[in-house]
C-alpha cells in the first residue's frame, strides 16, 4: 500500500502545481499590472473591431469529414514516434523472446496499408471534395 | 513464435480482417444492385473461418503467452469465439435479402465483420488492455450498425442511446480496470494480477478495491444489460433494424461475459464473496424485471429484448455460485441462447420484411397483431418461432432446456435455493408471454388469407438456427462435454 | 419377442396422427377424425399384444436410451403399465369413434381430433415412461392436452375462464411435483456418490424407476417423505384431490367427449397412476418431524386426503343441476376412494395399488359411459340443466338403459355374500368399490384401529347411490319438462354406449381375481414389505386381509350394499314418487341446501377470504388497483399484479438517454450499498 501511495506522489505534485501555477500568475498580473479603464476595452475584441452578424453559423458538412482526418492522421504519426524508438530497439527485440526486426517493420507495413485502404475509400467515396 | 506461427494461430481473424478490407474495397467499384455479392462474400469469410477454428480443435487446445502474453487459445476462447462466428455467419445471411439493393452494403459486412472481430479478441484476451480495445472495437462497429436505417428515426434514436450509455459504462469500465493496475502496481496480465492479488488479498479488499469492482461491474452490466444498466436495451433492440438486433443479443452481449469470466472468476477471485453478492442481488432483480416487464410488451423486438435482459439474469448466477459445474452451465447457456435469440430476432426480420413488402408504408411491422394466424399464412416461420420461443422458454428437447438444467442444478448444488427459486419461478412466468405469441399464432385468424413465402436466405438462417437449437436439445453430451473443458480453463 | 421391438409405436402412432390430423385434417372427410382412431386402434392392439407376453412370460418390456449421462429415456410395461396401457388405448378408440357422430357438426373438427391424438399420445407418454423426468414431461404435455381441449370452444368466455382455471391450478400441483422430482435428483446424486466415490457407474440413471426403488432404503427418511408429499402434491393437482379440486367441475366447459376421455378416464387418474408407480417410496416414507412439526407418513396422508375427498366431492353432487357437473363431482368423489384405497397400502402392501387400480379400470368404463350418455343427451335435448329434462326414456331408450347400467355400476349395487369361484357378483362398480371399503379400509380400521377412512368410504358410497339416481330419475322418467323432441343418436355414439355399458356391468365380475393377481405382481411383496418396515409399519399377508374380511360381522359386510340400495330408494322416493316434495328440501331457506349449493362457499373462502384478506393484506400495492379484480379470483389477483407492476415498470423506461444514464449511475450507488452492507454485517 505504501508504495502505491509513493507512486501516486509524482502525480499529486503534477496537479497541484497545475492549480497552483495559473492560479500565482493571474493573482500576479492583477497586482502589478496597469488598469485602462477606457470605452474600447470593453468590446469584444480589444482591437477595436466591431463584430458583426450571428455568432451561430453554420460550418459545410465536409469541415467535419477533414477534421476527422486530420486527427487519424495525426495519431498516425503520434503511433508512429514510438515505434521508432521502441520496437526497432534492438534492446528490446533480443529481450523480448519471438520478435525480430522483421515482424516489428512487418506490422508497421500492415498498420500503413490499412490507413491507405482508408484514405482510398474516403477519396472514392468523394468525401475529400469540398463542396458536391 | 515466428509471425508464420502468429499468423496461423490467428488465422481465423486474419482472414475475417483481410475480408473486412477486401469487402470494403470491392465495394467502392460495384453498382448498388452488384453489391449483393458482398453479402455472400461474407459468408465465405465467415464459414471459412468458423471451419479454421473447428480444424484447430476446440477441445484440447491449450496455447498460452501469445504476443507478449496478451491473448490465448483456450477451449474457453474457441468456444466462444465459435459462438460469435456463428451468430454473425446467420445474421450475414439473413441480411442478404434485408438489404438487398442498399447503398451502403460495403460498410455493412464491413461493420459486421470488424464487430467480430473485436468479440473474437476479447474472447482470446488475458490482458485487460487488449481486452478493452477489443471491447472497444465490437462496441464502435455495433454503435454504426444499430443506427445503419439511416432514414429511419427509431434507428437513429436506438444508435444514439446505446452510443451515449455505451460510451459512459467504457468509461466506468476503464476508470475501474485503470484502479486494478495502480493497485496492482502496474500489472495487465490476468494471470499476474491474480497471483498478485492472491498473495496481497488485502488490497483488494480496501476501499479502492470495492470502487474498481464496482465501476467494473457496472461496466460489465452495461453489456449484459443487466438491471439498472439494462435501460438501453430495449429501446436499442426495438429501434435497431433487427438483424443487427439479433447481432447485438446474442453476439456483442456474450462477448461482457467472457471478458467477466476471466477479469471476476481469475483475476479478482480474492474478493468472490463481494462479487456473488453484488450479481446475487442483480441477478434477482435482472431476472425479474425483465420478465415482468416483458409480460406486457405488444412489440415482439421488445418482448424479446426483456426476455434477454432476463436470459442474462440467469447467466449471471455463474458469479454467485462460482462452480465448475454452474460455469459449464452458464457457457453452454451462452452457446443456446445465441442460438435462440439470432433465430427469434431473425425469423421477426423475416415477418417484417415479406408485410413490408406487402405494403410498404406498414408500421410497426413486429407488433404482436402482425403474428396473428401466422400458422396459416406462414406455416414454416410460425413453426420456427415456436421452436425459438419454447427453446427461450425452457421447453425440453430444446437448447434451452438442457442449459437451463444444468445451470439452475448447479445453483442448487451450491446451496443457493432462495437464486433457485426465483429463477424457476421466473422460468414459469416466462412461458406466459412466450405461449401467447405461439396462441396468436396459431388460434387467432390471419389478418388476411394471402399466403407469405420466406425468402430463401432467410429460410437458411432460420434454418441453421434450428440446428443449433435442436442439437443442442437433442444430444446435449458433446456440447456440455464441450462447455465442461472451457469451464475447467479457469481452474474454479 | 417381437412386441418389445414396437412398443415405441404404441405413443408413437398417435403423435403421427396428431401430425397428420392437423395438416391433412381440414381436406378430409370427418375432418380426419378416421386417422387417430386408425392409429389408436392399432396402439391398442400392441397393447393387448405387450399385455398377452408379460402375462405369459412374467417379465416387464423394458427399452432404453440414454441422454445425459445420468439420465435415460425410455419404455418401461410392467403389469401396472400394461392394464393402464389397455385402458387408456381402448377408452381412447371408443371415445374417438364415439365423437365423430358427435363433434359431426362442429367446425373444429380436424383441431379437435389433432389435440385429442396428441392427448393420448401424451397419456401413453405417462403410462409408458421408465423414469421420473420423463412422466413429468408427458405429464406436462397431457395437461397442455386439457388446457386446449377445455378451452375448445375458446369464443365462449367461460370455457376460456375455465381452461385458464385448470391450467392454473393443476401447475399448483405440477410445481409441486417438480420441485419433489428436483429433490429426488439431488438425494439420489448424493446416495449414488456416496457409494460409489469414483463416479457412477456407466448405465446407470438416476431417474429411472427401477434405479430410485433399488435405492430408497438408502435415501434420507425425511427426504423421502418429503419427495413424496411433493409427489402427492401433484397427484393432488391432477387428479383433483382437496383441496385442487375446484378446477374439475368448471372443466366441463368442454366438449363432452373431452370431458368423458380427459377428465373421467384418464387425465385425472395419472395423479393415482403417479402414487400407484411410486408406491415403493410411498410406502417407505415414515412420519418424520421436521421443524419441531411432525409430518404424518405420506400414505396416511393419501388415505385421509383420499377419503376426506370421497365424501366432501359427493356431497356437493347431490344438489347440482348440471348434467355434468354431477358427474364431475362424482368423478372427484371416485378418484378419492381410489387414493383412499392406496393410502390403505400401509396395512395391506402390495394389494393397495391392485384395488385402486382395478377401481380405476372400472371407473374408466362406467364413468365414460355416464358422460358418453349425458352427451347424448345434450346432444338431443341442447340443455345441460337437470330441470329441464324429464321422460326421456321413451324417446331415447338405448341411452336410458346404457345410462341405467353404468349408474348402478357407479352406485356400487351387487349381491353380497354370494361368491363364484371366489369372485362377488354384482356390477363392475360394487366389485371394485366393496374391495376397497372391505379389504381396504375396514382391514386397515381392524389393524390399526382407525375407523375413519372406513367411516368416509361407506358415508360417500351412499350419497353416490343418491346423487346418481337422482340424476337418472330426473332425467328420464316423470313428465318431459320441455318442449323440444329429443331423439336417438346415431349408431356411432349408440354403439359405444352399448359397449361401454356392457363392460361397467361384467367386467368387474369376469376379472376381480386375475387382475389383482396379475397387477400385484408389479412389485416383489417381499420388497414391499421390507419397505414399509423403514417406515416402521408391518404389512399383512393376502390371506390375512381375505381372512380377517370374512370375519367381520355381517352388518359390515352388507353395509355396502345397504347404503347402496337405500340411497337407491331414497332417490327414487324423493325425484321418482315425489312422496318428499323436492322443492321443501331444496331451496336456500334450507341450511344445509344452501351450504351445499354454494359448494361449501369455497368461492367465497378461497377467492374473497384468502385472496382479499391475505394476499392482498402482503401485497397492499396491489389491492389499490385491482380490487374490482379480486372477485376474478387470487389468480388472476396475482397475475394482474404482476402484469400490472409491468405497466409500472415500463413507465420507468422513459425513452429519454439522461435518465438511463442516470439509472446506469444509480446502479454504481446499488452496487456500493451492496458492498456496504456487508461491512455492516
Amino acid at each position: 500500500m505504501e508504495e502505491i501511495i509513493d507512486n501516486f506522489i509524482p502525480v499529486a505534485i503534477f496537479i497541484l502545481f497545475g492549480l497552483v501555477i495559473p492560479l500565482a500568475i493571474m493573482f500576479i498580473v492583477k497586482q502589478i499590472s496597469p488598469r485602462s479603464k477606457t470605452l474600447a476595452k470593453f468590446t469584444t475584441y480589444e482591437s477595436g473591431s466591431v463584430p458583426t452578424g450571428s455568432a451561430n453559423m453554420m460550418f459545410n458538412v465536409e469541415y467535419y469529414a477533414y477534421a476527422i482526418l486530420f486527427v487519424l492522421f495525426d495519431v498516425e504519426l503520434l503511433f508512429l514516434y514510438p515505434w521508432v524508438t521502441v520496437y526497432v530497439n534492438e534492446a528490446v527485440i533480443t529481450s523480448t523472446p519471438g520478435f525480430t526486426t522483421g515482424f516489428s517493420i512487418l506490422a508497421m507495413v500492415l498498420f500503413m496499408i490499412v490507413v491507405l485502404l482508408g484514405l482510398i475509400y474516403e477519396w472514392k467515396k468523394g468525401v475529400l471534395e469540398w463542396v458536391r | 513464435m515466428n509471425y508464420i506461427e502468429l499468423a496461423s494461430e490467428f488465422a481465423p481473424e486474419l482472414i475475417l480482417t483481410i475480408g473486412a478490407l477486401a469487402i470494403m474495397m470491392i465495394g467502392l467499384f460495384l453498382a448498388n444492385s452488384q453489391k449483393k455479392v458482398l453479402g455472400y462474400l461474407a459468408t465465405i469469410f465467415l464459414a471459412v473461418a468458423s471451419l479454421v477454428i473447428v480444424y484447430r480443435g476446440i477441445y484440447d487446445i491449450q496455447m498460452e503467452g501469445i504476443l507478449a502474453d496478451s491473448l490465448t487459445i483456450d477451449p474457453m476462447s474457441q468456444f466462444f469465439k465459435l459462438t460469435f462466428l456463428v451468430v454473425s455467419l446467420i445474421v450475414v445471411i439473413a441480411s442478404i435479402k434485408e438489404y438487398d439493393g442498399h447503398s451502403n452494403q460495403d460498410e455493412y459486412y464491413t461493420l459486421i465483420l470488424l464487430g467480430t472481430i473485436g468479440m473474437m479478441v476479447v474472447a482470446s484476451a488475458i490482458d485487460i488492455v487488449t481486452m478493452f480495445i477489443g471491447f472497444e472495437l465490437a462496441s464502435l462497429s455495433t454503435y454504426a450498425l444499430a443506427g445503419f436505417n439511416k432514414k429511419d428515426p427509431n434507428s437513429l434514436e436506438a444508435a444514439v442511446k446505446y452510443f451515449i450509455i455505451g460510451a459512459l459504462s467504457s468509461a466506468l469500465l476503464l476508470f475501474g480496470l485503470s484502479y486494478i493496475y495502480g493497485m496492482s502496481g502496474g500489472l495487465t496480465n490476468i494471470s499476474e494480477l491474480a497471483v498478485f492479488f492472491n498473495n496481497n488479498p488485502a488490497v483488494l479488499q480496501s476501499p479502492m478495491g470495492i470502487i474498481a469492482l464496482m465501476l467494473i461491474v457496472a461496466g460489465f452490466g452495461f453489456k449484459m444489460a443487466l438491471v439498472p444498466f439494462h435501460m438501453w436495451a430495449p429501446d436499442t433492440y426495438q429501434g435497431a433494424p433487427t438483424v443487427i438486433s439479433a447481432l447485438l443479443a446474442a453476439g456483442s452481449k456474450k462477448m461482457a461475459f467472457v471478458a467477466a469470466f476471466r477479469i471476476l472468476l481469475i483475476a479478482m477471485i480474492a474478493i468472490k464473496i463481494d462479487i456473488a453478492m453484488v450479481f446475487m442481488i442483480l441477478a434477482i432483480i435482472t431476472m425479474t424485471l425483465g420478465n415482468v416487464v416483458a409480460l406486457s410488451q405488444r412489440s415482439l423486438k421488445r418482448m424479446l429484448a426483456y426476455s434477454s435482459v432476463a436470459q442474462a439474469g440467469y447467466i449471471s448466477m455463474v458469479f454467485v455460485v462460482m462452480s465448475p459445474e454452474a460455469l459449464t452451465g452458464g457457457i453452454l447457456y451462452v452457446m443456446s441462447h445465441a442460438f435462440m435469440k439470432t433465430g427469434a430476432f431473425i425469423a421477426v426480420a423475416a415477418l417484417g420484411y415479406m408485410l413490408l413488402k406487402e405494403n410498404s408504408n406498414a408500421k410497426d411491422v413486429d407488433h404482436l397483431d402482425n403474428f396473428a394466424g401466422l400458422g396459416k399464412r406462414s406455416p414454416f416461420l410460425a413453426f420456427s418461432i415456436m421452436i425459438f420461443l419454447f427453446a427461450l422458454a425452457g421447453i425440453p428437447f430444446t437448447a434451452g432446456f438442457v442449459s437451463k438444467f444444468i445451470l439452475f442444478l448447479s445453483v442448487l448444488e451450491g446451496g443457493f435455493y432462495l437464486l433457485v427459486i426465483f429463477a424457476i419461478l421466473n422460468s414459469a412466468l416466462s412461458l406466459y408471454y412466450y405461449a401467447r405469441v405461439v396462441k396468436y399464432m396459431y388460434v387467432l385468424p390471419p389478418s388476411s388469407d394471402e399466403k407469405l413465402k420466406v425468402p430463401g436466405t432467410y429460410a437458411v438462417a432460420i434454418l441453421l438456427a434450428i440446428i443449433g437449437v435442436l442439437a443442442i436439445g437433442i444430444v446435449p453430451e458433446p456440447f456440455i462435454n464441450w462447455a465442461a473443458s472451457a469451464a475447467n480453463v479457469l481452474g474454479l | 419377442m417381437a412386441v418389445d421391438n414396437i412398443v415405441y409405436l404404441i405413443p408413437a402412432l398417435p403423435v403421427l396422427a396428431f401430425v397428420l390430423t392437423l395438416a391433412f385434417g381440414k381436406k378430409l372427410p370427418s375432418g380426419g377424425g378416421y386417422i387417430p382412431i386408425l392409429a389408436i386402434a392399432i396402439s391398442c392392439i400392441i397393447s393387448v399384444m405387450a399385455f398377452l407376453q408379460i402375462y405369459n412370460t412374467g417379465i416387464p418390456i423394458e427399452v432404453s436410451a440414454h441422454w445425459f449421462s445420468v439420465l435415460n429415456v425410455g419404455i418401461l410395461i410392467d403389469p401396472l403399465a400394461s392394464v393402464m396401457l389397455m385402458m387408456v388405448t381402448f377408452v381412447s378408440l371408443l371415445i374417438h369413434i364415439y365423437a365423430i357422430g358427435y363433434m359431426a357438426h362442429d367446425p373444429g373438427k380436424p383441431r379437435y381430433f389433432a389435440e385429442t391424438a396428441l392427448f393420448t399420445a401424451a397419456m401413453l407418454g405417462v403410462v409408458l415412461a421408465d423414469n421420473i423426468l420423463q412422466f413429468f414431461i408427458a405429464w406436462e404435455l397431457v395437461g397442455l392436452c386439457s388446457y386446449l381441449l377445455i378451452g375448445f370452444w375458446f369464443r365462449k368466455p367461460t370455457a376460456a375462464a375455465a381452461a385458464k382455471k385448470a391450467f392454473l391450478t393443476t401447475r399448483v400441483g405440477d410445481v409441486l411435483f417438480l420441485a419433489g422430482i428436483v429433490i429426488l435428483y439431488s438425494s439420489m446424486r448424493d446416495v449414488f456418490l456416496e457409494r460409489f466415490p469414483a463416479g457412477i457407474p456407466d448405465g446407470t440413471y438416476l431417474l429411472q424407476f427401477s434405479t430410485i426403488f433399488d435405492n430408497i432404503s438408502h435415501i434420507d427418511p425425511t427426504n423421502l417423505t418429503i419427495i413424496t408429499l411433493l409427489f402427492f402434491g401433484g397427484a393432488v393437482g391432477k387428479s383433483g384431490q382437496f383441496p385442487l379440486h375446484v378446477w374439475l367441475p368448471d372443466a366441463m366447459e368442454g366438449p363432452t367427449t373431452v370431458s368423458a376421455l380427459i377428465h373421467a378416464a384418464t387425465m385425472v387418474t395419472a395423479g393415482v397412476y403417479l402414487v400407484a408407480r411410486t408406491f415403493p417410496m410411498f410406502i417407505a416414507s415414515p412420519a418424520v418431524e421436521l421443524a419441531g412439526i411432525t409430518i404424518p407418513a405420506t400414505l396416511t396422508v393419501v388415505a385421509y386426503i383420499g377419503g376426506f375427498t370421497a365424501l366432501f366431492a359427493s356431497t356437493m353432487g347431490l344438489v347440482m343441476n348440471d348434467i355434468k357437473r354431477v358427474l364431475a363431482f362424482s368423478t372427484i368423489s371416485q378418484l378419492g376412494y381410489m387414493m383412499l384405497a392406496l393410502g390403505m397400502g400401509s396395512v395391506i402392501g402390495v394389494a393397495a395399488v391392485g384395488f385402486a387400480m382395478f377401481h380405476l379400470i372400472n371407473h374408466a368404463f362406467f364413468k365414460a359411459c355416464l358422460f358418453l350418455c349425458a352427451g347424448s343427451v345434450i346432444h338431443s335435448t341442447g340443455t345441460n340443466d337437470l330441470r329441464e329434462m324429464g321422460g326421456l326414456m321413451s324417446k331415447m331408450k338405448i341411452t336410458g338403459i346404457t345410462m341405467l347400467f353404468s349408474s348402478l355400476a357407479l352406485a356400487g349395487i351387487g349381491i353380497p355374500f354370494l361368491k363364484i369361484i371366489g369372485t362377488p357378483i354384482g356390477t363392475s362398480g360394487f366389485v371394485s368399490k366393496d374391495a376397497i371399503i372391505l379389504e381396504g379400509s375396514y382391514v386397515f380400521a381392524n389393524v390399526t384401529h382407525d375407523w375413519i377412512p372406513f367411516a368416509f368410504g361407506v358415508l360417500a358410497a351412499l350419497l353416490t347411490a343418491i346423487y346418481t339416481f337422482r340424476l337418472w330419475f330426473m332425467a328420464f322418467t316423470g313428465k318431459p319438462r320441455q318442449e323440444r323432441h329429443p331423439h336417438e343418436s346415431p349408431a356411432t355414439m349408440t354403439g359405444v354406449l352399448s359397449i361401454l355399458a356392457v363392460f361397467a356391468l361384467v367386467f368387474g365380475m369376469l376379472t376381480f381375481i386375475p387382475f389383482n393377481i396379475f397387477v400385484g405382481h408389479t412389485y416383489d411383496h417381499h420388497e414391499i414389505e421390507e419397505l414399509a418396515g423403514l417406515a416402521g409399519n408391518h404389512v399383512i399377508g393376502h390371506d390375512e386381509i381375505l381372512d380377517i374380511a370374512h370375519h367381520a360381522s355381517p352388518i359390515i359386510t352388507l353395509l355396502p350394499v345397504i347404503v347402496g340400495v337405500g340411497g337407491l330408494l331414497l332417490a327414487w322416493v324423493i325425484y321418482n314418487r315425489r312422496w318428499i316434495s323436492v322443492a321443501s328440501i331444496g331451496n336456500m331457506r334450507n341450511p344445509l341446501f344452501k351450504i351445499l349449493a354454494k359448494r361449501y362457499y369455497q368461492h367465497e373462502i378461497f377467492i374473497e377470504l384468502i385472496s382479499l384478506k391475505f394476499t392482498y393484506g402482503v401485497l397492499a400495492l396491489a389491492g389499490e388497483f385491482s380490487d374490482r379484480k379480486i372477485v376474478d379470483g387470487i389468480i388472476d389477483g396475482i397475475s394482474s399484479f404482476i402484469i400490472g407492476g409491468a405497466e409500472v415498470l415500463k413507465k420507468i423506461q422513459t425513452g429519454v438517454v439522461q435518465n438511463y444514464a442516470t439509472a446506469t449511475v444509480l446502479g454504481v450507488g446499488l452496487i456500493a450499498l451492496i458492498l456496504s452492507l456487508r461491512w455492516v454485517i
